[in-house]
C-alpha cells in the first residue's frame, strides 16, 4: 500500500568522479567499471562489449564470493576479491550499493609499488 | 620415483605446510587434490569439510570467468578478503593450496 518503492540508483557525484578518474590514472589500470547491485554497469572506462562482459561474469562471481565468505562463518562479510591471473589483476570491491571493479597489471608487468 | 625419493618429497612437503601454517597469522591451510578430497588440512573436520564444499566450487567458477573473459588466459591467485579472514588459494596444475589468515595490512 502507498507509494510505490522508487528505484535505488547510485549518482555519480563529482566526488566520485574524481575518484575514479584519480583511480583510472594510476599507470597499472587497465580499466574501471562500477556495476549497481542489479548487476548493471553505471561507469565504466572500457569498450561495451568488455563492460557488459565483466559486469555479467564478476557480479556473479562477487555474490559467490559472499556466500563462500558467509558459509564459512555467518558473522563475517566479504570485503574485497582480488583475482590474479596470468595477463592481469581483477579488483573486485563490493557495497550495499555497487560493486567495483578495477583492471590492472600485475605486479610483474607493473613498476615499482604502489 | 624411488622410495627414497618418495619419503624426502613427503617430508619437504609436510616441512613446507608445517612452516605456512606456523607463519603468523595464518589460521590453517587446506590442501585439496585434483580429485577434489583433502590431501592435508591443518582444520578440524567439520571446518575442513566446509572448507573444501565451498572452496573447490568457487575456484573452478573463478577459472571460468577468468577463461569466458579471455580464452587465452588463465587463473593464477585468488584472494579472499572479508572482515575477519582473508582466504589465499593458489589453483596448481595438482592441487589446490587454501590458505586461511587474518587479514594482511595491505
Amino acid at each position: 500500500m502507498g507509494e510505490p518503492e522508487k528505484p535505488t540508483t547510485v549518482s555519480i557525484t563529482n566526488q566520485v568522479e574524481q575518484i575514479l578518474r584519480r583511480i583510472g590514472t594510476n599507470s597499472k589500470v587497465e580499466g574501471v567499471v562500477v556495476i549497481n547491485n542489479e548487476g548493471i554497469p553505471i561507469k565504466s572506462t572500457l569498450d561495451s562489449t568488455s563492460t557488459v562482459q565483466y559486469s555479467a561474469e564478476i557480479s556473479q562471481l562477487a555474490d559467490r564470493a559472499k556466500c563462500l565468505v558467509r558459509d564459512l562463518d555467518p558473522t563475517n562479510k566479504l570485503t574485497f576479491v582480488r583475482i590474479a591471473s596470468k595477463k592481469h589483476e581483477i579488483l573486485v570491491a563490493p557495497d550495499i550499493d555497487y560493486i567495483m571493479i578495477v583492471l590492472q597489471k600485475t605486479k610483474k608487468q607493473g613498476s615499482a609499488e604502489d | 620415483m624411488t622410495y627414497e625419493g618418495v619419503k624426502n618429497y613427503r617430508a619437504e612437503l609436510e616441512e613446507t605446510l608445517k612452516r605456512l601454517s606456523e607463519h603468523d597469522g595464518v589460521q590453517g591451510l587446506v590442501v585439496i587434490d585434483k580429485e577434489g578430497r583433502v590431501s592435508q588440512t591443518t582444520f578440524d573436520q567439520q571446518y575442513t569439510k566446509k572448507i573444501l564444499s565451498n572452496i573447490s566450487g568457487f575456484t573452478s567458477q573463478t577459472r571460468n570467468v577468468v577463461r569466458d573473459l579471455d580464452p587465452m588466459n588463465d587463473l593464477s591467485f585468488v584472494r579472499v578478503r572479508s572482515n575477519k579472514t582473508e582466504i589465499l588459494i593458489a589453483p596448481e596444475e595438482d592441487y589446490i593450496l587454501v590458505v586461511i589468515q587474518q587479514p594482511s595490512q595491505d
